[in-house]
């Protein structure tokens, strides 16, 4: 390929706009269909198709592997455009179908569309209810486009954005735009990115970088990985406006070791742009406007997603974040002005330069515009990845999207914003969901984890996992973040095991806020989070813990125990069998367990064919 | 210059001063344990944070900084003993403490911040490292950068490439002498000097003979710092004489 100057690129990008085939078999690529066999899937339809070679059928031409459609739980799943058809737990039996009626004979087969809790078939993506309250910007070619192909992403309007850029606007307009579109980073904080950028672009320096923040380590969120491997090229055209408007030359894309196929999809985004001359030097013709970008893999420290702990870690030193008070935007990568992003907020920009700072504004809530993406996760009806308007209430994303908790369930709790954020009970529910209403609840947006709870989840252990996990990531570097969750993690693990003390709590508050206040970096200093937002709003349950010595929801080993429901049991002796501590004992037909000698390691009650062995929470 | 307060006096400070040196300079002390003149701060004990608030724009409640990172600003307003400040510090050393509750170090800097009783949990085994870094820095800015920190959170020590002992390190012994609570083993014997868990050879000094420092050491300072191999040769006393020498000779002139 030859690299386009400015006047052909528009020409490129109507041809291929023209050319897009509008008949379409998208197949879910995303992390959940894969593992659940869609490549399978994929592969199926070729071969229903009669695939020959090199030529190749309708269903050659206009099947694709995409990137993740969100709606996790219901994969694998393959769209039928232009009509919108959706299928559900596709499996590769199911391909000869899919091909002869709905690919050729133009008929839906019911058997495999979505159905609703009501058991209603619902054969159009955009009727079904978790696409209904979904607004997508960042995710908005994710599922759509081809990921390894760049003429499919200018075919869908893209690197539109960075010509019009480099055509109409000066570098100062592009940050003003920004700024007028009051996009605030999506990585957690919620700096305002024009504020960032403008700092970067006006602070002395010799070099300038843009960084991309693909790091992303927290448990159960999948936003960035989404978009780097469904859409690479639009975080690629969101760098690409941002080293002009800051006057970067060279940029990296961060991105943690876990994700190899967005390495992968990423790379060769970036060959493909470079041969196409929208990275590289003389971008699009425009002399003197060069910009490099590379991809870097990160070792797996969690720590590594705070800014300067990924930029020394980038420099080749230990991924330890700098104590010093200048922000990267003045001194980052080789101490010199730094824009670094996450990767959602990068993919925002294009966006944002081709529709207008107005409309980008007109989304969302008074301090929070624009949408955000959540991994919704846990025990809601439908996990998955979503992307909804801020200002949305909790309530509207977990029933109205999510579909309600699952086995009729009651809500218990909302974890947003990951290990260091903060769990929140079902009064928070009508709360807005943007950066300063969940700081104020004692939460945070963090990069949009969002973990649904029931009342079978203990808030004792949950925040107890999220210190140990704190434990193990946090770099050691600082006395509060390193000894604090050190201390923490061992009064968690004595009031889980039934030796709390009644003075522990007192201890707990006080070390947590220490680490809010002494911590180096943000890590330490929202460490704290899950302990004091679950204490502040589930405090009795610590209680319980502490004097009842029992666990209200059952969870906690030692402090629970298996109970036989004589009404149940039928005296058919498996559990004696498979109870390693041999701790049941009968006695005229009656089954009881020794609780002192009882392990909790639940072989009764699995063995148990009439479910009349339980755990129980508060036994005395 | 620019002007600032600490502890609601006026003070003045240049453009880049830290809040540890304004405060030096004042004659007011803040606790510090990581910190090293001589070396780049890096904040890791947080025992010298103070509390202050900016003004203008970012003006509004009151922020706890490291003295030893913050740079000072016009008009900024600092204490340096507040309750909030006091309290974090005695949970820091509180905390350190933990780590060793026999090290004499640890124990003069709980009696210094206020804290009698070790109430806290201890590890299974006494970590007499507390981490600072301070061995760090001083070994890759006037050592050979033999040593680094390794591993991470809890597990984190000073360690050199898969815990072996390494050829880098010229057995200077600076780690040990910068120690803030003397966890590094140093150890001279005859012409012996043991660092860390390496033994080393000493060689005589120039002047008086007697044992002086490494071969290693005096291949770094002569080819690496560039001083006179007959400078780095010399035990700390005959470089006294001959310097001192020189200067009573510039006086008799």
């Amino acid at each position: 390929m030859t690299r386009l100057h400015l006047k052909d690129f528009w020409r490129y990008s109507k041809q291929q706009m023209e050319k897009r085939n509008e008949q379409r078999v998208l197949v879910c690529g995303g992390p959940g269909c894969l593992a659940r066999g869609s490549q399978a899937v994929y592969e199926a339809l070729l071969d229903a198709s009669g695939r020959v070679g090199g030529t190749g059928t309708v269903v050659e031409h206009a099947a694709h592997m995409v990137g993740c459609h969100g709606l996790c739980d219901q994969g694998p799943l393959v769209i039928i455009e232009p009509q919108g058809t959706f299928y559900t737990h596709v499996n590769p039996e199911m391909a000869p179908r899919i091909y002869h009626e709905t690919l050729r004979g133009g008929r839906v087969v019911e058997d495999f569309l979505y159905s609703s809790g009501t058991g209603r078939r619902i054969a159009r993506y955009a009727d079904i209810p978790f696409y209904q309250r979904q607004q997508k910007i960042a995710l908005r070619n994710v599922g759509a486009v081809d990921p390894e192909d760049i003429n499919d992403y200018v075919a869908l309007g893209g690197y539109r954005a960075a010509a019009k850029a480099l055509e109409d606007l000066s570098p100062e307009d592009v940050i003003g735009w920004v700024k007028d579109s009051q996009l605030r980073g999506r990585g957690g904080a919620g700096f305002p990115t024009g504020r960032k950028w403008e700092v970067c672009a006006q602070a002395p320096g010799e070099n300038r970088y843009v960084i991309a923040n693909g790091d992303e380590g927290d448990p159960g969120a999948f936003m960035d990985r989404t978009i780097m491997e469904g859409d690479p090229h639009s975080l690629l055209e969101g760098m690409m406006i941002g080293a002009y408007a800051v006057g970067a030359s060279e940029g990296f894309i961060y991105v943690r070791e876990e994700y190899p196929l967005a390495v992968e999809r990423l790379k060769g985004a970036i060959g493909q742009a470079e041969s196409l001359g929208l990275l590289g030097d003389d971008i699009l013709g425009i002399p003197g406007f060069c910009f490099n970008l590379s991809v870097r893999r990160g070792g797996g420290a969690f720590v590594c997603g705070e800014a300067t702990a990924l930029i020394n870690s980038l420099e080749g030193r230990l991924g330890e974040p700098r104590g010093s008070y200048v922000v990267p935007a003045v001194r980052g990568y080789n101490q010199q002005p730094t824009a670094l992003n996450n990767v959602e907020t990068f993919c925002v920009i294009p966006e944002i330069i081709n529709k207008g700072p107005a409309w980008f504004a007109a989304i969302g809530s008074e301090a929070s515009r624009g949408t955000k993406t959540f991994s919704l996760v846990g025990r809601a009806v439908h996990i998955g990845l979503i992307e909804v308007p801020m200002g949305m209430s909790l309530r509207e994303i977990i029933y109205d999207v999510g579909g309600g908790i699952e086995d009729g369930r009651t809500f218990k709790a909302v974890q947003t914003g990951g290990p260091s954020g903060g769990c929140l009970s079902a009064e928070y529910l009508d709360l807005p969901v943007d950066f300063d209403a969940l700081e104020e609840a004692g939460s945070m947006m963090g990069s949009g984890g969002l973990i649904v709870m029931d009342e079978t989840t203990c808030m004792v252990d949950v925040a107890r996992y999220f210190l140990s996990f704190l434990r193990d990531e946090s770099c050691g570097q600082c006395v509060p973040c390193r000894e604090g969750l050190f201390q923490l993690t061992a009064i968690f693990d004595r009031i889980v095991s039934g030796e709390g003390q009644e003075s522990d709590l007192a201890a707990v508050e006080e070390l947590a806020v220490a680490m809010q206040e002494g911590s180096l970096c943000g890590l330490g200093q929202s460490a704290s989070n899950p302990v004091l937002s679950t204490l502040r709003h589930f405090r009795g349950e610590y209680t319980a813990h502490i004097r009842e010595k029992c666990c209200p929801a059952g969870v906690c080993r030692a402090l629970t125990a298996y109970v036989i429901d004589v009404e149940r049991c039928r005296a058919c002796g498996r559990c004696l069998e498979v109870c390693p501590p041999q701790c049941i004992a009968v006695s005229q037909g009656v089954y009881t367990i020794d609780r002192e000698a009882c392990t909790r390691c639940g072989a009764c009650s699995a063995a148990c064919p009439f479910a009349a062995i339980s755990r129980e929470g508060c036994v005395q | 210059m620019m002007n600032l307060y600490v502890n609601d006096e006026l003070v003045q400070a240049q453009q880049g001063q830290t809040l540890l040196l304004v405060c030096e300079q004042s004659g007011i002390d803040v606790p510090t344990l990581c910190f090293h003149p001589g070396l780049e701060a890096t904040g890791n004990c947080r025992l010298c944070s103070v509390e202050i608030r900016r003004s203008g724009w970012e003006a509004g409640a009151t922020d706890v900084v490291c003295a030893c990172l913050f740079p000072a600003e016009e008009d900024l307003e600092v204490w340096t003993d507040t309750e909030r400040v006091r309290r974090l510090r005695r949970l820091i050393v509180e905390m350190l403490w933990a780590r060793d509750p026999r090290s004499p170090a640890l124990l003069a800097l709980a009696e210094k911040v206020g804290v009698n009783k070790q109430r806290l949990n201890t590890y299974g085994q006494s970590r007499r490292c507390i981490l600072c870094s301070t061995c760090v820095r001083v070994c890759g800015e006037l050592g050979a950068d033999a040593i680094s920190m390794g591993y991470r959170g809890v597990d984190k020590k000073v360690t050199t490439p898969f815990d072996r002992p390494t050829e880098d390190c010229i057995g200077c012994g600076a780690c040990a002498h910068a120690c803030p609570v003397g966890t590094i083993y140093f150890h001279e014997h005859g012409w012996e000097r043991q660092v860390r868990r390496q033994t080393f050879r000493l060689l005589p000094c120039s002047g008086c003979g007697e044992p002086c420092n490494t071969s290693e050491e005096r291949i770094h300072l002569s080819e690496v710092l560039g001083i006179p191999m007959e400078e780095a040769s010399q035990c700390p006393t005959c470089k006294r004489r001959s310097v001192g020498g020189g200067m009573v000779d510039i006086q008799r002139r």
